[in-house]
């Protein structure tokens, strides 16, 4: 959630939870790197830059691969 | 600092409703994390400021520099890498290795074109980083030989280095500060270059954007240094083992002491006050400053305070005779004691051990103090400092015994006024730094001292004085414009030094005499230190609003009426 609130700072709680690179204005080719680069350095995973994923996704992927409750 | 946290730094930089600071970043490659970095570096450093951080949007280093000009973009961040000299250079291209020296060729006249176009560039302040990621594998030796071409790629670097550092307002980060920061297999991201463009770790992002924001927002330097003798400026108790066996060489294992004493005397040649605070027979003190192999010039230190009285005295006394603010000082002495105690008395003083020990840490130390204190170049007033405060002290003993018009008259004062100009840094300095004698306390960047010269009637003035005590240097400016039948006076700061001379009568007088206006207005605002100003305009004008912003209106009637003799000769130049 941290990761998403620091890249799109404009998005409600609500917003974030439903967020998916279509439905979101501001989630374009840098918002995705960006998005990439701090989960990355977040959590310790790699993520593929040009993978389209969606907030429940990306959740998805971190419980998958880290320690994420 | 973490992509996170820089990101929620920046837009609440980019968010504040002050004004701008702008910055310009060039380079040939998407800028992504090191644009956020920088500007979260920049929302920490100058918080009273809205940040606003853009960059070009195409390939090429060149069209983004013009970019950055044609957009009049005051501070510029220059970020050269292998590949702005021969797109061969860089992994995203497939132009091919063999033909070495057509590379050479190619990068000579890179090098040729970069510093015609960055000579064109109008930017205010130019911080300009030179490759820091490895040469990719092209060439054909093992990686621990040095080959020819890739030396003479290196020797073409070197060339556009020296060509920059020589150049007003560029800026060229330093390659071993960067090395420190981030170490050369922690720089070059090659998944992030080939999928994105942005060639950069996170860290060695952070640490070229870190270095940028403290180049361009640098900053007051401290002013003075207060240290302790024994054990800290020399190895030994001089008063046990007499001032001839205190040592600060190699052969006694002293080394550090010698190194301390080197630092000292070179920040001492830069304007750098140097004082110290000793528990000691001042007779032994002396006499271990009398030694020739000191380092450093006895005469540096001023005052010397030896004697068995606490250090806090000593502190306060030496405070005092500089007349300057515990902020602009820092105080070092091996006791952890005695800095407990300073301390305890000037919580904002900034008070460092001397790890006598650990000669790593002394290094550490040395190269706090460089950052702190140290600058590219140093005025000469900073020269004169010195100098000036212990004149100022015979000036204030012999004025303390005699009558004062007396005393003034014989001082056989000479003052020079001249129209500085906003590109006189020395008037930028004084209104940005003096707080005792300044109408406002406001501070100016740069830029913002630049763009306020753009006005048609903007005046600049600064003043040089000099009595048989001395040459005091430049101690004042005035800044402001003109309008109708006024002078709109916004800035105007007098050294501490040159207080108790008339000075700011003088400045006064001047500007009537010059405009040939009827009134001035005076941009007032007080503040917690700005008494001697407040005292002046109080005498002259009457109550003062006690906060915020004021216009405060002196006519040239109500000033001649109050303004006292004058005894300056007065020169003026143009």
């Amino acid at each position: 959630m941290e990761c998403f609130e620091a890249v799109f700072p404009g998005l409600t709680h609500d917003e974030i939870l439903s967020a998916t690179p279509e439905s979101t204005k501001q989630w374009d080719s840098i918002a995705t790197v960006t998005l990439a680069a701090v989960i990355e350095e977040e959590f310790g995973v790699t993520i593929e830059f040009d993978a389209k994923l969606s907030f429940t996704e990306i959740l998805s992927f971190l419980r998958q691969h880290c320690a994420l409750a | 600092m973490k992509l996170v946290d820089a990101l929620k730094l920046y837009h609440h930089g980019e968010t504040r409703s002050a004004e701008e600071f702008r910055l310009f970043i060039a380079c040939s490659f998407p800028p992504l994390h090191l644009s956020t970095l920088t500007g979260a570096y920049l929302a920490k450093t100058v918080p009273d400021r809205r940040i606003a951080v853009n960059h070009g949007r195409c390939g090429d280093l060149i069209e983004n520099l013009q970019l950055g000009n044609d957009a009049k973009q005051p501070n510029l961040f220059v970020v050269i890498e292998w590949w702005d000299f021969d797109p061969r250079l860089s992994i995203r291209s497939l132009g091919g290795w063999n033909d070495t020296e057509s590379i050479l060729r190619t990068v000579d006249a890179a090098c040729r074109r970069l510093r015609q176009n960055l000579s064109k560039i109008q930017a205010q302040q130019i911080v300009i980083c030179l490759p820091t990621l490895p040469l990719p594998p092209l060439f054909p030796v093992q990686s621990e030989l040095l080959g020819r071409t890739e030396a003479c790629l290196r020797h073409a670097v070197t060339d556009l280095i020296h060509w920059a550092i020589s150049r007003d307002r560029m800026h060229v980060l330093h390659p071993d500060a960067i090395a420190e920061l981030s170490p050369m297999t922690e720089r070059w991201d090659a998944r992030m270059d080939l999928e994105t463009g942005f060639p950069y770790k996170l860290t060695h992002a952070d640490s070229l954007a870190r270095m940028c924001a403290r180049l361009l927002t640098g900053g007051a330097r401290r002013k003075g240094i207060i240290t302790d003798a024994d054990d800290t400026l020399w190895h030994g108790i001089a008063g046990e083992v007499g001032a001839e066996n205190v040592s600060w060489s190699l052969e006694n294992d002293s080394q550090v002491h010698g190194l301390f004493q080197q630092a000292l005397a070179v920040l001492a040649n830069k304007g750098v006050l140097i004082a110290i605070a000793s528990k000691n027979d001042r007779e032994v003190v002396m006499k271990a400053l009398q030694r020739s192999d000191l380092a450093m010039e006895k005469d540096a230190f001023f005052p010397i305070e030896a004697h068995w009285g606490a250090k806090s005295e000593s502190v306060s006394r030496i405070l005092r005779t500089w007349n300057i603010d515990p902020t602009s000082v820092v105080f070092i002495d091996d006791n952890t004691v005695e800095i407990a105690e300073v301390q305890a008395r000037f919580p904002n003083l900034e008070c460092r051990v001397f790890p006598k020990g650990d000669p790593a840490a002394v290094i550490e130390l040395l190269k706090w103090l460089r950052d702190e204190f140290g600058c590219e170049s140093s005025s000469d007033e900073n020269k004169l400092r010195r100098h000036s405060i212990e004149q100022n002290l015979i000036f204030e003993a012999e004025g303390e015994q005699a009558d004062p018009e007396e005393f003034l008259k014989t001082l056989e004062a000479s003052v020079t006024i001249r129209v500085a100009g906003r590109s006189s840094s020395r008037a930028w300095e004084l209104v940005n730094k003096t707080n005792q004698f300044n109408l406002n306390g406001c501070r100016y960047t740069l830029e913002q001292w630049l763009a306020r010269g753009e006005r048609e009637s903007d005046f600049v003035f600064t003043v040089a004085y000099q009595d048989r005590f001395g040459p005091l240097g430049t101690i004042a400016t005035m800044a402001g414009h003109t309008a109708d039948q006024r002078i709109y006076l916004e800035d105007w700061a007098i050294s501490c030094r040159a207080f108790s001379r008339r000075l700011e009568y003088l400045c006064l007088a001047f500007l009537f005499d010059r405009f040939g206006k009827d009134a001035i207005s005076i941009a007032f605002c007080a503040t917690d230190r700005n008494h001697v100003a407040q005292n002046l305009l109080q005498l002259l004008i009457g109550s003062l609003p006690r906060n915020g912003n004021a216009e405060l209106i002196l006519t040239s009637e109500r000033f001649e009426r109050q303004c006292p003799r004058l005894y300056q000769r007065i020169s003026y130049a143009a």
